[in-house]
Order: C-alpha cells, then sequence, then structure tokens
C-alpha cells in the first residue's frame, strides 16, 4: 500500500519554479511517487486550487498525493490520501469518513507513533531528525537513535523527516527508516532530478 | 417548526467571551428557538474542535435547532451535523455540494449583490449578508452594508437572506423591514448577561415578522 520511498512535502515559498505544480511536476518526472501538498497559510478555496493542480500533474505520472491536514479539500481533489498533524482528527476518523483514503500521521514521540498506527494510520512521519529550521517549532532533534528506537516498535512504515538530504538520507535508513520525507532539498533546487537520482540510489527506486 | 434556514441563526463564540462554552451556547440558543446554531472557533484546532462538535449535535437534538459548523466541511461530515456555513475565502458552494449532498443546509457569505447572486447561483441554501451594521466581532476591510443594499438584495433573491453583523435587539426589527428572511448574532446572544433571555427576545421579534 505504501510503495514509495521517498515522501516529498511542499512548501511553495521555496519553490524556484513559476509555480509550485511546475516544481512537482520536475519531481515527478524525475520518478517521484509520493507528495503531501502542506501549504498551512493558504485560506481554504486557494488551498483546493492547488490541490486539483497537483491531482492533474500526479495523474499524469502515477504520482500518489496527499493533502495536509484537510480530508475534505483531499476527497474533493480527488486525492489519495490525508495526511495529519498531532493536531488534526485521528486516523479513524478519516477511515470512517473515506475508507479509500490513505493516512499519513507526523509524530513527535513513541507514544504518537504507536497511538497513530493503533488508530488505523498507514504510515507514520516522524522528527525532526536533524536540525531545519521549519521544524524548530517542534523543538530539538530528535535524532537518530530516537528513529532507531520507534522503528523497533512499530509495523507500519516510518518515514524520517526533518533536515534530510541525499547526504544523510542513508544514515536514516541504517537507522531502521522505512523512507524518508524532504522538502527544501527538493522545492529549494533548480533541477529536483538531479537530488531525485541521488534518493534513488538509496533504494533502487523511489 | 421554523422554515430553516430562516429565522435566527446563533453564532457559538467563546472569545468575546468566556464564561460560556460552545455547548452551553448551543444550549441556551436551542431552548430560546434559533433556528440555526453555528459553530464558529478560529483558534481551537481540528482535533478538538470534533469533541466540541459532536457535543453541541448531542445537546441539539432535543431542540428543532439546525446546527450549521463554520468552514470546516470536513468536521461537519464526521459529526454529521446538519449543515456548513461558508465565507468567500472557505470552499466552493459547488463542490461542497457535489461532497455533501442535497440533505446539508449550505451557507454562504456575501458582502454585496454580485457575491449574493453568485452564492444563490452555486447552489447555496441561504445567503448570509452583511455585515449590516458597524461590528467589532469581526474586523472587515469595507463599511456597513446598510439597510438599503440589505433591501436591494432582498428583492432580488430568491433563496433566503440572513443579515449578520452589529444586529442587536435595538435594530433586528429593521432588518425584517428591510426585507430578511432571518438575521445571525454573535455578540447579541454569547455576550449577553443573560444569553438566553436574548436569544428568546430575538426569537420573538423574529416571529412577529413571519
Amino acid at each position: 500500500m505504501i510503495d514509495f520511498n521517498f515522501y516529498l512535502i511542499t512548501d511553495r515559498t521555496q519553490c524556484v519554479a513559476d509555480t509550485l505544480e511546475e516544481q512537482v511536476e520536475k519531481a515527478c518526472e524525475a520518478g517521484l511517487k509520493a507528495v503531501q501538498l502542506r501549504e498551512k497559510d493558504l485560506p481554504d478555496r486557494e488551498l483546493l486550487r492547488y490541490a486539483d493542480a497537483l491531482r492533474a500533474v500526479t495523474d499524469r505520472y502515477n504520482t500518489k498525493l496527499f493533502i495536509n491536514d484537510r480530508v475534505d479539500v483531499a476527497m474533493m481533489a480527488g486525492a489519495d490520501g490525508v495526511h495529519l498533524r498531532e493536531t488534526s482528527v485521528s486516523p479513524d476518523e478519516i477511515k470512517r469518513l473515506a475508507p479509500d483514503l490513505l493516512v499519513g500521521a507526523s509524530v513527535h514521540s513513541l507514544e504518537k507513533a504507536k497511538q497513530a498506527e493503533e488508530d488505523g494510520a498507514d504510515f507514520v512521519l516522524f522528527g525532526p531528525i536533524f536540525d531545519t529550521p521549519s521544524k524548530r517549532q517542534y523543538g530539538k532533534p530528535k535524532g537518530l537513535v530516537a528513529l532507531q528506537e520507534i522503528s523497533q516498535f512499530m509495523k507500519i512504515p516510518v518515514f524520517a523527516v526533518g533536515g534530510i538530504k541525499p547526504g544523510n538520507a542513508e544514515r536514516c535508513i541504517e537507522y531502521n527508516a522505512d523512507g524518508v520525507a524532504g522538502i527544501s532539498s527538493v522545492m529549494a533546487a533548480e533541477d529536483p532530478s538531479k537530488i531525485m537520482e541521488s534518493y534513488k540510489k538509496l533504494w533502487g527506486t523511489l | 417548526m421554523n422554515q430553516v434556514p430562516e429565522g435566527v441563526h446563533v453564532i457559538t463564540d467563546t472569545y468575546i467571551q468566556d464564561r460560556f462554552d460552545h455547548v452551553e451556547l448551543a444550549k441556551y440558543a436551542g431552548e430560546a428557538g434559533a433556528s440555526v446554531i453555528q459553530f464558529r472557533d478560529k483558534k481551537l484546532v481540528p482535533g478538538e474542535m470534533l469533541p466540541v462538535i459532536r457535543n453541541m449535535k448531542e445537546c441539539c437534538k432535543q431542540y428543532k435547532s439546525q446546527l450549521l459548523v463554520n468552514d470546516r466541511v470536513d468536521l461537519a461530515m464526521m459529526a454529521d451535523v446538519n449543515g456548513v456555513h461558508l465565507g468567500q475565502d472557505d470552499l466552493p458552494i459547488e463542490r461542497v455540494r457535489e461532497l455533501v449532498g442535497e440533505d446539508k443546509y449550505i451557507g454562504g457569505s456575501a458582502s454585496n449583490m454580485e457575491e449574493a447572486l453568485d452564492v444563490e447561483e452555486k447552489g447555496a441554501d441561504y445567503v448570509g449578508f452583511g455585515h449590516i451594521f458597524q461590528t467589532t466581532t469581526k474586523q472587515k476591510g469595507y463599511e456597513p452594508r446598510g439597510l438599503e443594499n440589505l433591501e436591494r438584495v432582498a428583492t432580488k433573491l430568491n433563496i433566503p437572506l440572513i443579515a449578520i453583523g452589529g444586529i442587536t435587539l435595538e435594530n433586528a426589527e429593521k432588518v425584517m423591514q428591510a426585507g430578511a428572511n432571518g438575521f445571525a448574532v454573535g455578540s447579541a446572544v454569547c455576550a449577553s448577561d443573560d444569553p438566553e433571555k436574548a436569544a428568546r427576545q430575538l426569537v420573538e421579534i423574529y416571529e412577529r415578522f413571519r
């Protein structure tokens, strides 16, 4: 069900291309298999416009599309899944309303990770693993040891997030991450295909 | 039974006052005979909102009031309430209609004739038009619409027109006279010393024009 190793998270403010969909399309061309639309500051109507635009792009490449927090937007845009924050509703609420949607959940502790799994999440994102400006609001980096500890206890895939680059993603895999999630390394890249190639080498496929 | 969504809409507001929570306000409004109770909260996180909405729904069961959720269509669907109210920046009415079906109420905000007619055309069940009078609850980038604009919209609109913004016990009669099919209040009920009494008085004003 979770058939991807690299999970792209959007941030239109870091985007090098003129539009978010162009930047995502470049990543799709390079083999991206899953992307999460995460633009928290947008009014709902505009968020839906981005969701529609990304759905059009991702459909062409058979890339999975997740929407942060908003299952209504995910349903309207025909996305593949929704990605929950710790402050969102619980995964079982999503599964009851929209059983076909995949559910990812961002977690910052083992306890929350176990809870998300129990409540029906299909995968979790754990972090921040490394220091990164966008994640400083969530406290100090959790580090690789915490990642390994969580991975040991989880049946569903655990993705590492926070300061991930091709150079340190390998470390996350060594510490039992099933996959990694990246924002800046792809969003701020002139040529995302190079970055995507480096990620691809880690698993043989994205 | 009111012809919903006409009548008095009470928007629960826990930021202009902190004496009563959403559920208590819903109880007062329901007891007083409000036709719609709208949950609106811009500060709670979604995980916190859902149990509040469910408690409000439980509370509304015993009243004829319909429970609507502002903005969050997903939470409205999860709690299976009666409908949603959408602002101009919220999810588009026609897409929400596809998602929630014909059995749910959809209200849409408008601040001029063009928006009001658009809200109607997109398939809403009522238009919330305003703000009519000066209000401190919401910071608006434009002048109050006044009674004349309200009257003009009332003549063109086929779906119920609900006046909103700065409506009090003193001026509620005027918006009904101008042709509104009801009015929405926040602070007139929530910030009142006796919310139930205030809501009851507003419902009485509305009833006089039915």
